[in-house]
């Protein structure tokens, strides 16, 4: 990581231009790498025990990272749990929840986000964006979210804050019931 | 005096982490850039780590949080207690590079 920040997100760099990537637009913002795009492989936020019944073949990272750290703990448990942001500098709406974890998209330049708490309960979601027809499930055996066009084509989300999405993407609109 | 200095170093450190990348082609504006605390590689990331079977991780509770990518045959999870001291993960799948961010 650069150490640098942009739109309270972190900017990475790679090793071979030294070029700074935005973390959630996905593209080189400064360096010689600028305009380039990086592609969004499809990755599930779930429990060991789900992934593991859905893939017993699974491999798992190990502590043996070449690094001493604490991996017993998550360093960032208590900013799980706490409503406020780092480096927020949006003031959500009050019938919003800034910390809210939402999977976000862009079509055609339009930027939504589905709130995580909502695709739960639900199961699914139908949604019209920039006149395309979005069908977004959540799959509660694996926690898996698919976002597909009319044609079947997935959208590729991200999962994250809803404070750093709109952060990033001003003129993102959140999915409402 | 020391509220001073810390003023300081509020001012001049952001442009100080700025100085060392080579901003001469960006796309965002360089005032909105802010230092996030950590140095360069204060965060470290990891590069073709290792990884164990389901089976003999010992290590892992059912119910604490992970994130899985299955391509090309192959599933793989981060568990999040690990991605957050690296942040990000330099990976394959097969020919395929891919990074793991968190």
């Amino acid at each position: 990581m650069s150490g640098l920040l942009y739109k309270a997100n972190v900017l990475m760099y790679d090793r071979q231009s030294e070029s700074l990537w935005s973390q959630v637009r996905r593209e080189a913002v400064g360096g010689p790498m600028t305009g380039a795009r990086l592609e969004v492989l499809e990755s599930t936020l779930t429990t060991w025990g789900k992934w593991k019944k859905k893939y017993p073949q699974t491999q798992v990272l190990s502590l043996e990272t070449g690094y001493q750290r604490d991996y017993t703990r998550d360093p960032y448990e208590s900013y799980y749990e706490s409503r406020k942001g780092f480096f927020s500098f949006f003031k959500a709406d009050p019938s919003e929840e800034e910390k809210a974890l939402v999977a976000g998209i862009v079509l055609d330049g339009e930027a939504r986000a589905y709130p995580l708490e909502l695709l739960r309960k639900k199961g699914g979601l139908t949604d019209t964006l920039e006149e395309a027809r979005l069908a977004i499930s959540f799959d509660a055996q694996t926690d898996r979210i698919s976002i597909r066009d009319a044609e079947g084509q997935t959208v590729p989300h991200v999962i994250l804050y809803w404070f750093v999405w709109k952060g990033m993407y001003p003129e993102s609109t959140i999915f409402k019931p | 005096m020391p509220l001073l200095i810390f003023l300081l170093f509020l001012m001049f450190a952001p442009t100080a982490a700025l100085a060392d990348w080579d901003f001469s082609r960006h796309s965002i504006p360089l005032n909105e850039i802010q230092s996030g605390g950590p140095t360069r590689d204060g965060i470290p990331s990891l590069t073709n780590p290792r990884y164990m079977s389901a089976r003999g991780a010992d290590f892992m509770r059912e119910d604490e949080q992970v994130l899985g990518v299955y391509l090309g045959g192959v599933a793989r999870a981060y568990p999040t207690r690990i991605l957050s001291w690296h942040e990000l993960v330099n990976e394959s799948f097969g020919d395929l590079p891919v990074l793991v961010s968190w």
